[in-house]
């Protein structure tokens, strides 16, 4: 049993938003919506780094446990998925997710939100694989055609990695030793370096050796 | 099945029925035409337009006593007339199933003041109906049931909002049927007869030489 | 004080739905665990490189954002625009969702149903309460029907709300096992949008409510002594009080500043479209549905006295009050409307009311 993961190698992502515009196509999300952003920090200046967010497909999801009516389900792939005939589209899921991840359409300036939105791992929905319905509400179920999220496959740097956990892990742990290798150090401080709270210093900058 | 019911032969027979018989009861009552009035004329013919008009708004002598029935009465009135004939919903269901062409509808957020104006106004006057001695008086439990039914059929149909169940909508559409197949037996039909009698009054009272 | 020993039979039937309201109570907080997330899944320890990633995200974000607005470092920004879209982590939902589902969820199913269990028994126990069975057969306009109308206008909202506000916090653990998800959807959406529409309007009536009764409920002399007398709660003759007693004042601020705290937390939910960020949205949640569950609790308080307190409801029913009752409960009101000659008798209000057709057409109230 195969337990799905996004990964987004913060060393390899350039903030070309491919992923973005790869997953808004692929599965035709509505206006406004978008269920994956990329997110720069120290944007311009020295140590810049971006993330790629989107669902992050929880063990133990917030999403589904705030849910008043219980729209979420896990699939045997561990690929979180809602039924949007049962959402009512009361945005407890989005006060509860820490990734920002469900989307809601709104209509005009009396912003009531219609039925929640969020990426599906491109697993469609509970409607039968591949059908128009599913096609209609959740976009493309890539996943029941053996492949895997277009935003990943179509990453240019390969930065965005999605895909079983123990896959995935296997090549972070490859490319993190190769870096290793090259910069003689731990290179996992490398991807961590702007996320972790500096030794001394306002953070302004960085510490040697990790460029 | 009851969706299908509700849906198809139950709104053709509501939709009919309503038809028919408010036009027949205006029928009725235009043929009936004027009793012949033994006053000497005092005022040329007409009166009957103004009239009409004039009981858009209230007595003076009553301005400030019914000041929130005023306010309620319009809110309500002016509400759910948007919501019948521009709300989206309503506008695809009338053209898709009565005139065959679409209109202009409200922007959503038009929709929802105008359902609040609409809830809140008739919430007020079906109570103030019930609370008030002059109005319980003169009130039958028809008129009563009358105005429980629209509110009854506006609150599902706040409730079946975005059409987002099925079973919501339906519940609103079987609702207004009853409402339909009510209306013509009921002070309802002061929606079609408001200007008879009106301009009924207003004709034989300004004959009379009264203006009122 | 009368008390009326309630008759034994009626004592065994209602032990019986006390005993069902306290099972169903007990079930309500045994079930509660269920609203937690089931586990059907094994949360097997995956090899997830994201794990530490995030780890190290969610402690470094909030000081990476003060740096990012000091402008110490680069801003952080997305190009995907919306609703805290640059916010990579927001570990305060994780606060959010345990106090919805460790405090509000059984907190709240236990208050409410502690005071409603409470009242009950109070009710059972004590019954209706008659302050002064003599009956004088005079009578005092109390409310005019404008003020009635608002009453129940507002009673009828604040129900609605409370229905359809209790059904989407309490409808997972207690409704989905017995109607099932389809059928629970479309209730839980009729009373989102219901909430959402009705919402406004109760604000409009706590708006009218104030303009019209907020001089009657300000402090006046003798208010005190009534409060530490608890209104002749401990015994004696009930203090003298004005039109509205200290019980009443009290109840009427609580609901204008709680209402207020409420619509406007509730405002701030209902429209998400400001581009108020999630932390916002919280707060407002846990103000609104403190609010509610505190007025709520205090409303059935209310009822109650409405309820139990014989002759109470007949000042928002009709109108008019017993004048026995008005002197036991507002003496100093009742003084002063007999001072100014504004006691009717009996058949003079049904007079008014047009019982009887055959008088004809009621007079106007006065004051309308």
């Amino acid at each position: 049993m195969a337990r799905m993961k996004f990964y987004c190698d913060a060393a390899r992502c350039i903030e070309c938003n491919g992923c973005v515009t790869a997953c808004k196509n692929e599965n035709e999300v509505p206006w406004g919506i978008n269920r994956r952003r990329v997110v720069t920090i120290k944007d311009g200046v020295h140590g810049e780094r971006s993330l790629s967010v989107a669902c992050m497909h929880c063990s133990d999801a917030p999403c589904a446990a705030v849910c008043p009516v219980d729209c979420f389900y896990t699939t045997d792939d561990g690929v979180v998925l809602h039924d949007k005939d049962i959402c009512i589209g009361c945005g407890y899921c989005f006060y509860a997710c820490p990734f920002g991840a469900p989307q809601f359409p709104q209509d005009g300036a009396f912003g009531t939100r219609g039925k929640m939105d969020k990426c599906t791992f491109c697993a469609g929905g509970p409607e039968p694989d591949g059908s128009a319905e599913e096609y209609r509400k959740y976009g493309s179920n890539r996943l029941a055609e053996g492949k895997l999220p277009l935003c990943a496959e179509m990453c240019a740097t390969k930065a965005l990695l999605a895909g079983d956990a123990g896959v995935i892990s296997d090549i972070y742990r490859k490319r993190v030793v190769n870096r290793a290798a090259a910069s003689l150090e731990w290179g996992a401080r490398l991807q961590r370096a702007n996320f972790r709270a500096p030794d001394s210093g306002t953070g302004t900058e960085t510490r040697k050796g990790h460029r | 099945m009851i969706a299908q019911l509700i849906d198809g032969p139950l709104w053709l027979f509501s939709a009919w029925f309503f038809l028919v018989v408010a036009l027949w009861r205006l029928l009725v009552i235009l043929f009936k035409g004027r009793p012949k009035s033994l006053a000497k004329p005092r005022n040329a013919p007409g009166g009957a337009l103004a009239t009409i008009f004039r009981r858009f708004l209230p007595y003076p002598e009553f301005r400030k006593v019914s000041r929130v029935r005023f306010w309620a009465g319009y809110a309500f009135h002016v509400g759910l007339l948007a919501l019948l004939f521009f709300a989206a919903p309503h506008v695809e269901f009338l053209s898709q199933r009565v005139t065959g062409f679409s209109w202009p509808a409200l922007p959503h957020w038009a929709f929802e003041v105008a359902a609040e104006l609409a809830l809140g106004g008739l919430l007020f006057l079906a109570l103030f109906r019930l609370m008030d001695p002059v109005t319980r008086f003169i009130s039958s439990t028809g008129d009563h049931l009358a105005s429980w039914l629209v509110f009854l059929v506006m609150l599902t149909g706040c409730f079946a909002l975005w059409r987002s169940h099925e079973s919501l909508r339906l519940l609103h559409l079987f609702l207004a049927e009853l409402l339909l197949i009510y209306f013509p037996f009921s002070s309802l039909m002061h929606a079609l007869t408001f200007p008879f009698s009106r301009g009924f009054t207003g004709a034989v009272y300004h004959r009379k030489g009264v203006n009122i | 004080m009368s008390f009326r020993p309630p008759p034994c039979r009626r004592v065994t039937r209602s032990g019986w739905i006390c005993w069902v309201l306290l099972a169903g109570l007990a079930l309500l907080v045994a079930d509660l665990p269920a609203a937690a997330p089931s586990h059907d899944k094994p949360s097997a320890k995956v090899d997830d490189p994201g794990t530490d990633l995030w780890r190290f995200v969610r402690r470094r974000a909030p000081e990476l954002r003060s740096l990012a607005e000091k402008g110490a470092i680069g801003p952080v920004t997305t190009q995907v625009k919306g609703v805290d879209t640059s916010v990579l982590i927001n570990d305060k939902g994780q606060e959010w969702r345990l106090y919805r589902h460790r405090m509000l969820i059984p907190i709240s199913a236990i208050v409410l149903g502690t005071v409603a269990v409470l009242l009950l028994l109070l009710y059972l126990a004590v019954g209706r309460r008659v302050p002064d069975p003599r009956e004088t057969g005079k009578r005092l306009l109390r409310f005019v029907a404008y003020e009635r109308t608002l009453h129940w206008f507002m009673a009828a909202i604040f129900l609605f709300l409370g229905v359809t506000g209790l059904t989407i916090l309490y409808g997972r653990p207690l409704l989905i096992p017995l109607v099932g998800k389809e059928s629970f959807s479309a209730m839980a959406s009729a009373s989102k949008e219901g909430h959402n529409l009705f919402g406004p309007l109760f604000l409009v009536s706590l708006l009218l409510f104030l303009q019209r009764f907020w001089r009657r409920n300000l402090y006046s002399r003798g208010d005190l002594r009534w409060l530490i007398r608890l209104g002749g709660l401990l015994g004696g003759d009930s203090p003298p009080a004005g039109f509205f007693n200290m019980g009443e004042k009290m109840l009427f601020w609580l609901l204008i500043a709680v209402g207020l705290l409420i619509c406007a937390s509730g405002l701030v939910l209902l429209f998400p479209n400001f581009g108020q960020g999630r932390l916002l949205m919280e707060g407002a949640h846990l103000i609104h549905t403190l609010g509610a569950v505190l007025l709520l609790a205090t409303i059935m308080a209310h009822i109650y006295m409405g309820i139990a307190t014989k002759g109470a409801m007949d000042g928002m029913k009709g109108g008019y009050v017993e004048y026995s009752w008005a002197r036991h409960h507002h003496r100093e009101w009742a003084d002063e409307e007999e001072k100014k000659g504004r006691v009717l008798s009996e058949e003079e209000v049904r007079r008014r009311f047009g019982e009887a057709r055959k008088i004809g057409v009621p007079e106007r109230e006065a004051g309308t």
